[in-house]
């Protein structure tokens, strides 16, 4: 097992509990951070039942998307410092992504789309040579449109195909770099929440980032 | 454009290339991903006399549960066969057992070579249970073990590792995972054999029993010291799993599969392109009760096919079968165990260097029974079936 891989199963939840732990506390700044950094590393490393987090973590994925790893960064780091890094645009943009990549995925990845087609075959590019173009293209193309458009997603699609390039993940599939099931849950849901506000109040407003625009 | 633009157009452009580039450098590996498969067809055993032999290879054996058993011939003609057992499926202490059989025909004392808490190190996650094994041997004597290890639940909640021998599976390196699926890497199963890839590498069948039941390829590539891994799709829905693959010519192919609709015949699919692309699963003329079934292609271009027959019980019966148009249609012609009340099951076929056909399979699931013979002995039956 490669030491990256291990280091990735403890950053997710890690990142998780330094948010949660920064909900719940309410605290703000370097001293906050640092103060739920303490918590969340020590509650990621305690033998639970006879091994730490990562270990059970692991056992039900241990490809947890760049894409997820960078939207939990930027939530901690927003929380902490106020800095809204990504504006109202830079979520929805992320849970759009997150949205559309679960619903190309995942039905054909779980046998229910057309029978002989599974989009996750892809995601190997030596695999389909030809056929993948269209996901590393299309990958590649919205991030590039959207960092053109100044969305800062767009730079976290990026990282996650820097990523891919670096291998280090215990996935050499390009698709588990860009989603995994939280964040295609997560994406979905925040999804349908937006469209239940348009409905029902008109403009959309996104709730977790907490920051306005710069 | 002013500053900020000029900046972010640049980026724009660097991340379509970030984004291409992995592909574009793939190119090469991926002008050979189907690379056809290795038509082996040996010493022809047709001209000696006929033979058929049965042996048990678990002698002695204390589990309550001992089953799919896989198969596998050395370079030097040793045969090497794993299973799973333990108390009983899923259970905390199955141990991926295997045995040899050298020189002398004897088969050793099984030895557990991947336990629970052996991968579970290798690995550094939970496991709580092992399963299905499937031997891949290649021409320098390096020995490959595929099995599965169950994180939670049943099979569903299983994964694929894959862990290499040096010296014909008396000691093994490290488990490594392998990521066959997105969520959550749920649920793959290896099942019959492997088929070998021109140029080195195998096709190994594999299905997945999730949501969806349905039959894979795990394409198994040389890549440095290790192989890349990677999975192509032969039919997706609920209703054919556990595919035997059975290569035809370099480029094309013919797999079976336990087909559990209600007519429960079997069916299978044709690929006149390597493996890339399969025909839709047509039901050919064999019945088959929902279980495990394997074939393999004789040199005469012939199929044999060793499954369970449509008996009133379970299974009951193991048969051989034989068909003389890639597959279409067959004709059973022995019975190798028939018995009211009892259990025969995951037939596993090789045919070795030597031109004999060997197999390993379980009885009532506590038995790892081992057949040897010849296609002298095959063809005797065929002729006596007319």
């Amino acid at each position: 097992m490669k030491e990256t891989v291990i280091i990735w199963t403890a950053l997710v939840p890690f990142l998780l509990l330094l948010w949660f732990s920064q909900r719940i506390s309410g605290c703000h700044g370097l001293a906050g951070l640092a103060l739920a950094a303490v918590v969340a590393f020590a509650v990621v490393w305690f033998p639970w039942f006879g091994h730490p987090l990562p270990f059970w973590s692991a056992s039900m994925s241990a490809n947890f998307s760049v894409i997820m790893v960078g939207l939990l960064i930027v939530a901690v780091f927003d929380r902490a410092f106020e800095t809204g890094i990504f504006r109202p645009r830079d979520w929805r943009a992320a849970w759009i992504f997150g949205a559309v990549a679960s619903v190309l995925l995942y039905p054909s990845a779980l046998g229910l789309g057309p029978q002989n087609f599974d989009a996750y075959a892809l995601g190997w590019p030596w695999l389909f040579w030809g056929q993948s173009v269209w996901l590393f293209g299309g990958a590649g193309f919205a991030a590039a449109l959207l960092i053109w458009s100044g969305n800062r997603f767009g730079y976290v699609v990026f990282l996650a195909m820097l990523g891919y390039a670096a291998g280090f993940q215990e996935s050499d599939n390009f698709w588990d770099y860009l989603l995994d099931p939280v964040y295609g849950a997560v994406s979905l849901l925040m999804i349908l929440c937006m469209i239940w506000r348009r409905r029902t109040s008109g403009p959309l407003v996104p709730t977790s980032e907490g920051s306005s625009g710069r | 454009m002013n500053g900020a633009g000029s900046v972010r157009a640049l980026l724009a452009a660097a991340t379509l290339v970030a984004g291409l580039a992995p592909w574009w450098l793939a190119r090469e590996e991926g002008a050979k991903s189907f690379p056809g498969f290795l038509m082996e067809n040996g010493t022809t055993g047709a001209a000696t006399g006929a033979f058929f032999r049965t042996v048990q290879v678990n002698t002695g054996s204390i589990h309550a549960k001992s089953h799919s058993a896989t198969l596998a011939e050395l370079p030097d003609g040793t045969l090497v066969a794993a299973w799973y057992a333990g108390s009983g499926e899923g259970a905390a202490d199955v141990a991926i057992y295997l045995s040899r059989r050298g020189a002398d025909g004897a088969w050793s004392e099984p030895v557990a070579v991947m336990t629970r808490e052996r991968v579970q190190a290798d690995l550094r996650r939970n496991v709580i249970s092992l399963g299905n094994p499937s031997l891949l041997a290649d021409d320098s004597g390096r020995l490959g073990l595929l099995f599965v290890s169950i994180a939670a639940g049943r099979w569903s909640g299983s994964s694929m590792n894959l862990a290499w021998s040096e010296d014909g599976g008396l000691t093994w390196g490290a488990a490594r995972k392998l990521t066959m699926n997105p969520l959550a890497n749920l649920s793959a199963l290896p099942r019959n054999p492997p088929a070998r890839l021109v140029g080195g590498g195998w096709a190994v069948p594999v299905y997945e029993e999730f949501l969806g039941k349905f039959p894979e390829t795990l394409w198994l590539q040389p890549r440095g010291k290790d192989h890349s891994a990677a999975v192509s799709r032969v039919e997706g829905g609920v209703y054919v799993l556990q595919s035997a693959l059975v290569p035809l010519a370099v480029d094309r192919a013919v797999s079976f599969f336990r087909d559990f609709r209600p007519a429960r015949w079997m069916s299978a699919s044709w690929s006149d392109d390597a493996g890339r692309t399969w025909t839709k699963p047509a039901v050919t003329g064999l019945p088959n009760r929902d279980s495990g079934l394997c074939a393999i292609r004789l040199p005469d271009g012939a199929i044999l096919s060793a499954f369970n027959d449509l008996s009133p019980g379970k299974r009951e019966n193991l048969r051989l079968a034989l068909s003389e148009d890639e597959g279409r249609t067959w004709r059973t012609i022995a019975t190798l165990e028939e018995e009211a009340g009892s259990e025969f099951s995951y037939p596993y076929l090789i045919r070795t260097a030597d031109g004999t056909i060997r197999m390993v399979y379980s009885a009532r699931q506590t038995k790892i029974l081992f057949a040897e013979f010849n296609e002298a002995w095959v063809y005797e039956q065929a002729e006596a079936a007319r």
